[in-house]
Formats: structure tokens, sequence, C-alpha cells
């Protein structure tokens, strides 16, 4: 079993990080794949510019660890990836490619849930939207902690 | 400690810069000991490092106000994190 877990400030090619974990994954049964993109509208409803996700090195890697080591701990599944951008990422542009990999789907689909639910609040990033009007730095939204919240109750994730 | 590096993150970056020294003279004994020594450099700063919102890093690992500083180490204060 096994946690990868990549940070970088470079393009992230979610095509290229799913052929490595095919490659990875060779043997188990069920696949999933999660890619996350910088939508092209701010929060305030303007053309996004850039988003910039500032991050403190070393301390941002480990949180992220710490998600994917909790994803193969509470889940059934024999392989995790997350790879993560850091930095000004242009609209459009993927932010993150998350891979679980399992015996059998329901593992893999959930554990792939409970890894974005996790990383859109508790990684280590500090977001910056850059519009028309400005920078401004944002926050989990409430529905972002709803989210998290989920896995905190009996049945979790249902 | 006499000149020390504080780092700081996110909003906290844009408002004192990245990293900013302050004098440490009187060497702090926890993190609690740090804020209130931080606190005497200027308001911005002192309303920064007061936000019980604002968490202390000490060598790269989030620390509680009774956490231990010692000479040497990477201090650092982080607001809230925002997720990826």
């Amino acid at each position: 079993m096994g946690c990868t877990v990549r940070l970088s400030p470079g393009p992230l090619a979610p095509d290229a990080e799913l052929r490595d974990f095919l490659q990875i994954v060779a043997g188990k049964g069920a696949i999933v794949n999660f890619v996350g993109v910088a939508r092209p509208v701010s929060q305030a409803g303007l053309p996004l510019t850039g988003l910039y996700l500032d991050h403190y090195p070393g301390l941002t890697e480990r949180t992220l660890a710490g998600i994917a080591a909790s994803a193969c701990a509470l889940f059934p599944v024999e392989d995790v990836v997350i790879a993560h951008r850091c930095g000004l990422v242009e609209p459009e542009q993927p932010i993150v490619f998350v891979g679980a990999a399992a015996m059998h789907r329901r593992a893999a689909f959930l554990a792939a849930d409970y890894l974005m639910d996790r990383l859109k609040t508790d990684a280590g990033f500090w977001k910056r939207e850059d519009d028309a009007s400005g920078s401004h730095w944002i926050e989990p939204t409430g529905q972002d902690r709803q989210d998290r919240e989920r896995w905190s109750q009996p049945h979790a994730g249902n | 400690m006499a000149i020390q590096s504080i780092l700081f993150f996110g909003y906290l970056g844009d408002l004192l810069g990245r990293s900013r020294d302050f004098d440490m003279s009187d060497a702090p004994v926890t993190v609690r000991d740090m804020r209130r020594l931080l606190a005497s450099a200027g308001d911005d700063v002192a309303a920064a490092v007061l936000n019980p919102c604002v968490r202390a890093c000490v060598d790269g690992m989030i620390v509680r106000d009774d956490a231990p500083v010692r000479r040497g180490q990477e201090i650092a204060f982080i607001p809230p994190l925002s997720g990826g």
C-alpha cells in the first residue's frame, strides 16, 4: 500500500498523473481519479485573472501526507496519490489531481471523495484570488466545512 | 536570540512582509511570551500576533501557545488555512 504526495509550482498534467498512477496500481480492480481546476470566475463574480496558492514549505507537504495517510487508514484502499499545485495558477488550469485504487470500487470512490473534502479545508495553503477589483485572500466556505463534517458522522460519506 | 527572522504566510505576508527581523534580546520561553514580545513592535504586528485565529509554528509544526521556543528555531505565524 502506498501514499504518494507531490507539491509543485509547475503545471499539473492530469493525463500524465493518471498514466503514472495506473502503472503503480496494476492489478487493482478499481481506480477513481479526480481533477480540480481553477474556476474562471472569482467569488465576487468577476473574471479571475489568477489564483495564488501560498504555502509553507515542509508544513504544507505534511498536511497533504497526513490527509493521504488518513484516507489509507479509513478505507480499504491500496494506493492513494495527491498531486497539488502551489504558486500562481491561471484560470482553467488544473490545481489538484487525486487518485485512489482499491480491489473494489466503493472504497476507491469513498477515499477519493474523502480526500477532496479534507483537502478543501485542511490542506496547508492560503489562497488568493486576483480579479479586476484587486486581490482577495479566501477561506473555506460553509459548504466546504459541511462537506468535511460528513466524515465525522456515523455512516461516514452517506 | 538577539535578532530573529519571523515568517508570515497568506494575508499576513502581504501585511507585514514574508519575513521580518525582530529584536528578541529578551529571549521568549514560550510561544505566548513570544507573541507578547513581538506585539511591542507596532500596531500592525500586534494585531496579527495577538489574534487568536493566527497560529504559531515552531520549526514548521503548528504549536500551542504554551509550547517552548528555543534559540535558533524557525518561527512562523499563519492565518487559518484556506485548503486546496
